[in-house]
C-alpha cells in the first residue's frame, strides 16, 4: 500500500484543458458545416474531438507519454486540420491520415530512445546515412520553389531534410555527449552545405541554428557561436565568388524583405498577399470560414501562419505562438532532468529545432526576418513534415520517460536503503 | 445558410475560440508551473536522485554529490570542484558505466592518478578508490545496489594503496549499522529545532569549528544546486524514508 | 553536467527571447501598419465586400459632399454608382486627397479609409442589428479637415501648363486645409489623356513628390548653425560669389562662371545671408558644421524618419547618408545635392519654426461618423517631434519675417499681418528652369497657417511661388480662417 502511495502518479492535463480542445474543434467544425450543410464537416466535429480524447488520455496508456506535451501537440494538429480542411477539404483528410502515421512514429520515437541503451554503434550509419539521403536529391531530386531537395518516390514527393533531422539530432548530441565537438560541428557544416547547394535555405538555417545552440548548450562556449556565425559568413563570402549567379538569386529575395511593396504583383507577391491577410484579419480575425486568405500562394503550407491571423485573429495568432513556447519550455524541463549529457542534449535539440522552426517561418510570414520556404510544425500541410516533427516530440517524451524511470530507481533504491556502499 | 448570416456567426464565434484558446494556455501554463513543482519536490525527497554517490575530499573531509557524468576541475560549472593548485578549470570528465564503474578520463594534459598511479588513458574507479587530481585528493564513494564490480574480487589495473580494514567495508550492500565512517573528523553537532528527525549522533558533520546554533552547510555552498540536500548518513535517510 | 544544464538554460531564454520577439513584432506590425496593408490596392478582400455595403460619404470640413453613391435601377438590379462633387472644379481639386473609385491615386481617401467607409469599423453588435432589420450595411461618414473651396481656388493659381503642389496646414494643431497636386484629372471622368499624361496626373506630387528643398532647406541649415555656433547670429562670413571647394565652384544665383559674371554679397552676417538667400555663406556654415551636425539637425527636422502619421501617407524625406565629398556636403547647405524632401514636409519645417520648434502631426481626417450619426472616431492633434529650441525658432521666425519683409520673399507680403518665409529656386538637372519653392507662414496667433508651394519648372521662387503663397492667405484671410 505504502509503495503505491510512493509511485508517483504522472500528471496529465486537467480534465478542463482537454474538455476546451474538444469543444474547440466541436464548435469549429459544426460551424463549418453550418456554412454549407456538407455533412463530412458535420462527421468531422464529433470524431475530431473523440480522436484528441483518446489522443490525450488513451494513447498515454500505450507508451510513456508526457500528457500535457501530447494535449499540445494534439491542438495544434487538429488546428492544421482543421484550417487545411476549411481551405480544401481534400487536404484536410490527407493531413488527418499524416497525423495518424505521425503518431504511430512517435510512439516508436519515443520506445526508442526509452529503452536504447547507446547510440554508440549506430551513431556512424546515422551520419552517413544522414549525409547521403540529404545529397540524394542532387542525383536524382525534383525542384519544388526553386529548392531542389525533394524527392519523387512512387507518386508521392518528400523532403530527406526532414527526415534526416531526426538522426542529425541524435547523432549530434551522441558525440557533443562524448565531447567531440570539433567532429559535430563538421558533420552539422556538411548537411548545411549540402542544403545550401540545393537552395534550401529555409533548412539549412534551421539545421545551422540547431547545431549552433545544442554546440553552445554543450561546451558554453561563446567562441564556437562566433566561430560557426564566422564561418556561415565566410561561406556565403565564397558562395558569392563561386556561384555569383545564385547567390544574387538569394540576395534578390532578401531586397524582397526590404521592401515587398516594391514589386506587389511580382516578387513580393507571396508575403505582400500574406501581410495582406493579416491586416484582413486584424486583432480578432474575419471568422472561420470567411476569410479569402486563397489568394496567397502555398497558402496551406509556408503562411499556414497567414491563414490562422487571417480567420482566427492576430490575438489567437500569439496564443498559437505562445504554445509553441510551452512546448519548447516542456522541452527545455525535460533536458534539465534529464540523467545523462546524451539526453539532456538530445532533449535541447528537440526544442530547440521546434522553436527554431516556428521563429524562421511565423518571422518570414510577419516579415521580421527573410522569408524561407519551411513548414510550420504541427500545422502545415505536408506529410513527412508532420511525421518528423510529431517524432521530435516522440524523442523529448522518451528522455522524459527515461528520466522518469530513473527517478523510479532511485526511489526504490532510497526505499531500500539506499546509501553508499 | 446565407453568407451574411454564416459570416456574423463566425464572428461571434471567434471570441469564442479565442477564449477556448486562452483556457488551453493558462492550464498548460498552471500545469507546466505545477510539474515544475512536484518535480522540485520529489528532488526534495530524494535528495541523491540522478547522483551515484559522493566525492569526498580527503585534504578539507567535505563531501560533494557525484553525478553519473560530469566535469571535475577548479572551474565554476564543474560538477565536482575542487579549488586546489594544480588542479584545472576542467581537470577530468567522468562517466558512470553499467557493470564497469567510474570511467575517469583525463583532460588533455591533466595530471591524474589513480590510487597512487598515474593515469593517461581512461580508467576505471570503483568505490573507495583514492584519486589524486594535482594537488587534490580524493576518494569516490559510490551508492550501494549499482551495478558495479565488487572492488575486492575485481582486479584492477593499479595497485590498490588503501589498508585491509577499509577492503572490507567496500564489498558490503550490508545493513546500515555497519556503514563505513568515511569522513575524517567527526564533530559534536548542532542542533536545529525544525531538523528534529535527525539525532546528533546519527548526523555527518562538517568539519571545523562551528558556531552553535549554525545550519550545516555543505562546501562551496554557493555553488550548489538549490534542490542539494547535503549529505548526511545513509541511517539517517533510511529512518526517513520509512517516516514517510 | 551541472554546466550544461546551466548553459540549456541559457539556450531556453534566448529561445523565449525569439518568441517574445515574434509576438512583439507581430502585434507592432499588425496595430502600426495593419490599416495601410488593409488599404492596399492589392488587397483584393475588401473587393469581395464593396457590393455588400453602401459606402460612405466623403464630407470636406464645412460639410460639403466630395464623395457619395448614387443608386439606380437597372435591369439587372441595383446599380450603385460612386459620384463625387457636383462641381468639375471641386472635384478635380480634391481627386488626390480623396482618390477615385478605380483606385488611381495611392493611398486616397477612398482606398486608405475603405475600413471605415466600406464598414469594417462597424460593431458586431451594428451588424447583427443590420440583419435582422433587414437592412443593407452602409459604411461610415469620413469628415476630411480639408476645405474644398479652398482648394479649388488655389489650383486656380498655379501657372498654366505647369505642375506642382501646395499645402496648407494649422501649425497649431497639424491639420491640414489644402492638398493639392497639379496637373489634376476629373474622377467622374478618367479618360486616356489622364492615363498617358506625361506629367502624370494620378501622381500625389503634394505626398509623393521628393523634391529638391533648394534654398528652402536653408532654415534647416541655419537651426544647425544656431544650434551648434554660440556665435551664429553676430559671425561675419565673406561671400565672394564663388566659392571653391575641390575644384569645382560653389555659386550664387546669378552668378555665370563662363561669361564672367560674379555676384556677390561681401560680407554679411547669418541674417542678412539668409535674407539674400547666399548659397556662398550656407555652403560655408555646412562645411564648418560638418556632414555629422547638418545631419543631425536634420534628422531633428524628421530627414530620414520613416513617417507613420495616422492618415497621411507620405514619401520619407532623404538626407544622404555616406561617402560624401566636401563638395557634396558645401551642396547639401543649400539644399541641394541629394537631400529630397515633399512639400508637406516643407511645409511641416516651416510648422516646426512658426509652432516654437515644435513639428505637429499633419491629418486630414477629421472625424468618421457612423450612419446612425454615431461619432467612430474624432481626430485630435499629436505632437510629431520637437525639431529645435523655441529660442532658436524665435531667432529663425526673425529671419524669415525679414525674408518678407526686405529679402527676396516680398511678393508675399500681406498689409495688416505678419507674413514670414523662404524662397528656393531648386535645380533639376533634366529641366530648363528651376523649381520655385516658397514655405512660410502668418506669425498670429489667430491666424496659425503654414504653407509650402512648389512649381515645377518654373524659375524663381520669390516671383512664382511668394505670389502664390500670398493669395492663398489672402484668401483664407478674406474667407474668416
Amino acid at each position: 500500500m505504502k509503495e503505491k502511495n510512493h509511485k508517483r502518479r504522472r500528471s496529465g492535463p486537467g480534465r478542463a484543458m482537454v474538455s476546451a480542445v474538444m469543444l474547440f474543434f466541436f464548435l469549429a467544425f459544426f460551424l463549418l458545416f453550418l456554412q454549407d450543410f456538407n455533412w463530412q464537416s458535420l462527421a468531422l466535429a464529433l470524431i475530431v474531438p473523440v480522436i484528441i480524447l483518446f489522443g490525450s488520455f488513451g494513447i498515454s496508456r500505450l507508451f510513456p507519454a508526457d500528457t500535457l506535451l501530447l494535449s499540445l501537440v494534439n491542438f495544434l494538429c487538429a488546428l492544421g486540420v482543421l484550417v487545411l480542411y476549411r481551405l480544401s477539404p481534400e487536404r484536410g483528410l490527407t493531413q488527418a491520415l499524416n497525423y495518424g502515421v505521425g503518431v504511430a512514429a512517435m510512439i516508436g520515437c519515443t520506445l526508442l530512445i526509452r529503452y536504447m541503451p547507446s547510440f554508440r554503434f549506430v551513431n556512424w550509419a546515422f551520419m552517413l546515412g544522414s549525409v547521403a539521403l540529404l545529397a540524394l536529391p542532387l542525383l536524382i531530386g525534383t525542384e519544388r520553389n526553386g529548392a531542389n531537395s525533394w524527392i519523387t518516390f512512387g507518386g508521392r514527393s518528400f523532403q530527406p531534410s526532414e527526415i534526416v533531422k531526426i538522426a542529425l539530432l541524435i547523432s549530434m548530441a551522441h558525440m557533443l555527449a562524448k565531447r567531440k565537438v570539433i567532429l559535430t560541428m563538421g558533420f552539422a557544416a556538411v548537411c548545411v552545405l549540402v542544403l545550401a547547394v540545393q537552395n534550401d535555405f529555409g533548412t539549412a538555417l534551421l539545421y545551422f541554428g540547431t547545431a549552433l545552440v545544442l554546440g553552445y548548450a554543450a561546451t558554453g562556449s561563446v567562441l564556437l557561436v562566433g566561430a560557426g556565425v564566422g564561418g556561415a559568413g565566410a561561406a556565403v563570402v565564397l558562395g558569392n565568388m563561386i556561384m555569383p549567379e545564385r547567390f544574387a538569386r538569394a540576395m534578390s529575395r532578401v531586397n524582397v524583405w526590404l521592401d515587398p511593396w516594391q514589386d506587389v504583383q511580382g516578387a513580393g507577391y507571396q508575403i505582400v498577399q500574406g501581410l495582406i491577410a493579416m491586416a484582413n484579419g486584424g486583432l480578432w480575425g474575419v471568422g472561420l470560414g470567411a476569410g479569402n486568405a486563397t489568394v496567397i500562394p502555398e497558402h496551406y503550407n509556408d503562411f499556414i501562419f497567414a491563414v490562422i491571423v487571417n480567420e482566427f485573429g492576430m490575438i489567437f495568432g500569439l496564443l498559437v505562438v505562445l504554445m509553441y513556447a510551452f512546448i519548447m519550455i516542456r522541452g527545455i524541463m525535460i533536458a534539465r532532468n534529464a540523467r545523462t549529457l546524451f539526453h539532456a542534449l538530445l532533449a535541447t535539440g528537440c526544442a530547440a529545432m521546434i522553436a527554431l522552426q516556428v521563429f524562421v517561418i511565423i518571422g518570414g510570414n510577419i516579415k521580421l526576418i527573410p522569408l524561407t520556404g519551411i513548414t510550420l510544425p504541427f500545422i502545415s500541410y505536408g506529410g513527412t513534415s508532420l511525421v518528423s516533427s510529431l517524432c521530435i516530440i516522440g524523442i523529448m517524451q522518451g528522455v522524459a520517460a527515461r528520466s522518469e524511470a530513473g527517478v523510479n530507481e532511485d526511489r526504490e533504491l532510497a526505499m531500500q536503503g539506499g546509501g553508499l556502499k | 445558410m446565407s453568407g451574411e448570416a454564416y459570416e456574423l456567426l463566425a464572428m461571434l464565434m471567434r471570441y469564442v475560440f479565442v477564449a477556448l484558446g486562452v483556457v488551453i494556455l493558462l492550464r498548460a501554463a498552471r500545469q507546466l508551473q505545477k510539474d515544475a513543482r512536484a518535480h522540485k519536490k520529489e528532488m526534495k525527497r530524494l535528495p541523491d536522485a540522478g547522483l551515484i554517490g559522493e566525492v569526498v575530499d580527503l585534504d578539507t573531509g567535505k563531501s560533494q554529490p557525484l553525478p553519473r557524468e560530469g566535469l571535475m576541475g577548479s572551474g565554476g560549472g564543474c560538477d565536482i570542484r575542487l579549488k586546489r593548485r594544480g588542479v584545472r578549470r576542467r581537470h577530468v570528465l567522468f562517466e558512470f558505466v553499467e557493470g564497469k564503474g567510474l570511467k575517469i578520463k583525463p583532460h588533455f594534459g591533466s595530471k591524474v592518478a589513480m590510487e597512487g598511479v598515474e593515469i593517461k588513458a581512461p580508467a576505471y574507479a570503483l568505490h573507495g578508490t583514492n584519486v589524486t587530481l594535482g594537488n587534490a585528493h580524493i576518494r569516490i564513494r559510490l551508492f550501494a545496489g549499482l551495478n558495479v564490480p565488487n572492488p575486492a574480487a575485481f582486479q584492477m589495473d593499479v595497485q590498490p594503496m588503501y589498508g585491509e580494514e577499509e577492503m572490507v567495508y567496500a564489498d558490503v550492500p550490508q545493513p546500515f549499522e555497519q556503514v563505513p565512517q568515511a569522513m575524517p573528523v567527526q564533530m559534536p553537532v548542532s542542533r536545529m529545532p525544525w531538523d528534529d528527525a535527525i539525532s546528533p549522533d546519527e548526523a555527518v558533520q562538517q568539519p571545523g569549528p562551528q558556531m552553535p546554533g549554525q545550519m550545516a552547510v555543505p562546501a562551496l555552498e554557493e555553488e550548489m544546486p538549490e534542490d542539494y540536500v547535503p549529505y548526511a548518513s545513509p541511517v539517517v535517510r533510511h529512518r526517513r524514508s520509512e517516516r514517510r | 553536467m551541472k554546466q550544461v544544464k546551466n548553459n540549456i538554460r541559457r539556450v531556453c531564454i534566448f529561445l523565449c527571447i525569439l518568441f517574445a520577439l515574434l509576438a512583439a513584432y507581430g502585434g507592432y506590425s499588425i496595430t502600426v501598419n495593419g490599416n495601410r496593408w488593409f488599404s492596399s490596392g492589392a488587397n483584393t478582400f475588401v473587393r469581395s465586400k464593396k457590393k455588400d455595403v453602401i459606402a460612405g460619404h466623403i464630407l470636406d470640413r464645412n460639410g460639403q459632399v466630395l464623395a457619395y453613391n448614387q443608386q439606380s435601377q437597372t435591369a439587372e438590379g441595383t446599380k450603385t454608382t460612386r459620384l463625387y462633387h457636383t462641381d468639375p472644379l471641386v472635384r478635380r481639386a480634391m481627386v488626390h486627397v480623396v482618390g477615385d473609385s478605380q483606385g488611381n491615386v495611392n493611398n486616397g481617401v477612398e482606398s486608405f479609409m475603405a475600413s471605415s467607409l466600406y464598414g469594417f469599423q462597424m460593431s458586431l453588435v451594428e451588424r447583427f442589428s443590420c440583419f435582422f432589420r433587414g437592412v443593407q450595411r452602409t459604411g461610415d461618414d469620413v469628415r476630411l479637415t480639408l476645405d474644398s473651396r479652398l482648394s479649388a481656388y488655389a489650383s486656380g493659381l498655379f501657372p498654366k501648363g505647369k505642375a506642382g503642389a501646395l499645402v496648407v496646414m494649422n501649425y497649431k494643431t497639424g491639420e491640414m486645409l489644402a492638398e493639392i497636386s497639379l496637373p489634376q484629372y476629373d474622377p467622374q471622368n478618367v479618360t486616356a489623356q489622364a492615363k498617358n499624361d506625361p506629367q502624370k496626373p494620378f501622381y500625389n506630387r503634394a505626398v509623393q513628390g521628393l523634391y529638391a528643398p533648394g534654398s528652402t532647406f536653408k532654415i534647416v541649415t541655419a537651426s544647425s548653425a544656431l544650434e551648434n555656433f554660440t556665435d551664429a547670429a553676430t559671425r561675419a562670413w565673406q561671400c565672394t560669389g564663388q566659392l571653391q571647394v575641390g575644384d569645382r565652384f560653389v555659386t550664387d544665383a546669378g552668378t555665370d562662371m563662363a561669361s564672367g559674371k560674379i555676384v556677390s554679397h561681401g560680407q554679411l552676417n547669418l541674417l542678412r545671408a539668409f535674407q539674400v538667400s547666399c548659397n556662398n555663406t550656407f555652403a560655408q556654415i555646412a562645411l564648418n558644421l560638418g556632414d555629422q551636425k547638418l545631419k543631425r539637425t536634420a534628422e531633428n527636422f524628421g530627414f530620414n524618419d520613416n513617417f507613420l502619421f495616422r492618415d497621411v501617407v507620405v514619401e520619407n524625406s532623404s538626407y544622404p547618408r555616406e561617402n560624401r565629398t566636401e563638395r557634396e556636403i558645401a551642396w547639401t547647405g543649400v539644399g541641394q545635392s541629394g537631400l529630397t524632401a515633399t512639400p508637406l514636409h516643407m511645409c511641416m519645417v516651416a510648422s516646426a519654426v512658426a509652432n516654437d520648434g515644435v513639428m505637429m502631426e499633419p491629418y486630414t481626417v477629421m472625424r468618421t461618423v457612423s450612419a446612425n450619426g454615431i461619432m467612430r472616431t474624432e481626430a485630435e492633434s499629436r505632437v510629431y517631434k520637437t525639431a529645435m529650441k523655441p529660442e532658436a525658432a524665435q531667432v529663425l521666425k526673425g529671419y524669415m519675417r525679414t525674408v518678407v519683409q526686405s529679402g527676396t520673399g516680398t511678393a508675399a507680403q500681406i498689409p495688416g499681418v505678419q507674413v514670414c518665409g523662404k524662397t528656393g529656386s531648386a535645380e533639376v538637372d533634366t529641366q530648363e528652369n528651376t523649381n520655385a519653392w516658397f514655405v512660410g507662414f502668418i506669425d498670429n496667433d489667430a491666424h496659425p497657417y503654414a504653407i509650402s508651394v512648389v512649381v515645377e519648372d518654373a524659375g524663381g521662387g520669390g516671383s512664382v511661388a511668394a505670389p502664390i503663397a500670398k493669395q492663398v492667405f489672402q484668401w483664407m484671410l478674406n474667407n474668416g480662417y
